[in-house]
Parts: C-alpha cells; structure tokens; sequence
C-alpha cells in the first residue's frame, strides 16, 4: 500500500524522510502506524485569549 | 469468480515494492526422486524431493527513485551477495502472498537506440518459502 510519511523513517537501506510516498507492504506500514510516522501532526492548540473585565 | 487483474501484483524486496516493474512472476518446483523397483509392476515411483522458489522482476530502469526499490538497490544487493526478504503480493487484504529469503542471482541491464532501457532481475529463494494471507492495512 502506498502511504505518505509525516517524520523521517529508516528501514534497511531505505531512509526516507517526511513526505515520501512509498509503496511498502501491508506489515511494514503497520509498523510506521505504529511508530506514529504515518500520523499528520496535531495542530497547535491556539492561545487563549485573556480578557479581562473592568468592574465599574 | 476470484480472478484479477495482474497489475496489481508485484515484487517487494525489504517490505518496499520494486519500481517500474513490467513483469514479475514467481516460480515454484519440487525435484523427484526415483523409487522406481522391480516391485513396480513397470510404473515409474517417485518421492518428493528438494522444494526450490524463484523470483523475476523486469521493468524499466530507474536509478533514483527514492520511495521504491531502484534498479541501483537492485545491483547493491546482488554485489552484497546476501539474502533479503522478498514478498510476491497484491497487497490486498485477504489475498494470498508467497514469501521467502532470497539471494539475487543475476540482474540484466539492457538499452537499445531510442529505446526504453530494461533490467531483468532474479532471485533464488534460501530456506523455506512461506504461503500466506495477506493482513489487513493499518
């Protein structure tokens, strides 16, 4: 299966970096899934905004 | 009716799949042994003997592609003279695979005038050749 890689992964001579799209078997995408490399980055939670209430 | 089309069946060598492959096929035998005695009422007997796997790939070279198994991973194999894990599969859950170790024998590099240049590799499997279901995707 063809997968798409969000962090760098080595495997034997293969050393592919994020963003490649190899085609690997079903085992050894099992073993990226595992790994977290086939796993899109969490987006940044957003600062709360402080706001603050001015008491008369 | 369970049949396919071919195109989804390749050869991947270390868990990645060969690249611009054309054609690939696997082959499978079991020698004999002759038993055959005067016992034999004049039919051949025979015993099953060595169980030998072989592997081709043929295809277009590609010296660069990065995210498959390039026709320079193939010549670095067979330079290193060692075995690597070689899968016949579709890679579709449910499907069947054939496995094993093997040693690449021979890799031909071909190129005509205004051709297309070819290789042509084949790997002799060592030890036991494993039939399997292939598992489902992650």
């Amino acid at each position: 299966m063809k997968v798409k890689l969000f962090k760098a992964y080595k495997h034997g001579r293969k050393h592919w970096k994020a963003g490649d799209e190899p085609t690997v078997t079903n085992e050894l995408a099992a073993k990226m899934k595992k790994a977290g490399v086939l796993d899109p980055p969490k987006p940044k939670a957003e600062k709360k905004e402080t706001t603050t209430t001015e008491e008369e | 009716m369970g049949v396919f089309n071919g195109t989804l069946l390749g050869v991947y060598v270390e868990d990645t799949l060969v690249a611009a492959a054309q054609d690939v096929s696997v082959s499978m035998s079991v020698e004999t042994i002759d038993v055959t005695t005067k016992d034999s009422s004049g039919y051949r007997e025979l015993l099953g003997g060595l169980r030998t796997a072989s592997f081709s790939v043929s295809g277009l070279v590609d010296y660069t592609e990065a995210t498959y198994e390039s026709t320079a991973d193939l010549a670095t194999i067979l330079i290193a003279r060692t075995a690597v894990t070689l899968k016949f599969s579709t890679e579709v859950a449910g499907d069947q695979s054939v496995s094993a170790e093997a040693i690449c024998t021979s890799l031909e590099l071909s190129a005509g005038t205004e051709d297309t240049a070819t290789y042509s590799a084949t790997f002799e499997a060592t030890g036991t050749v494993t039939l399997a279901t292939i598992p489902t995707p992650p």
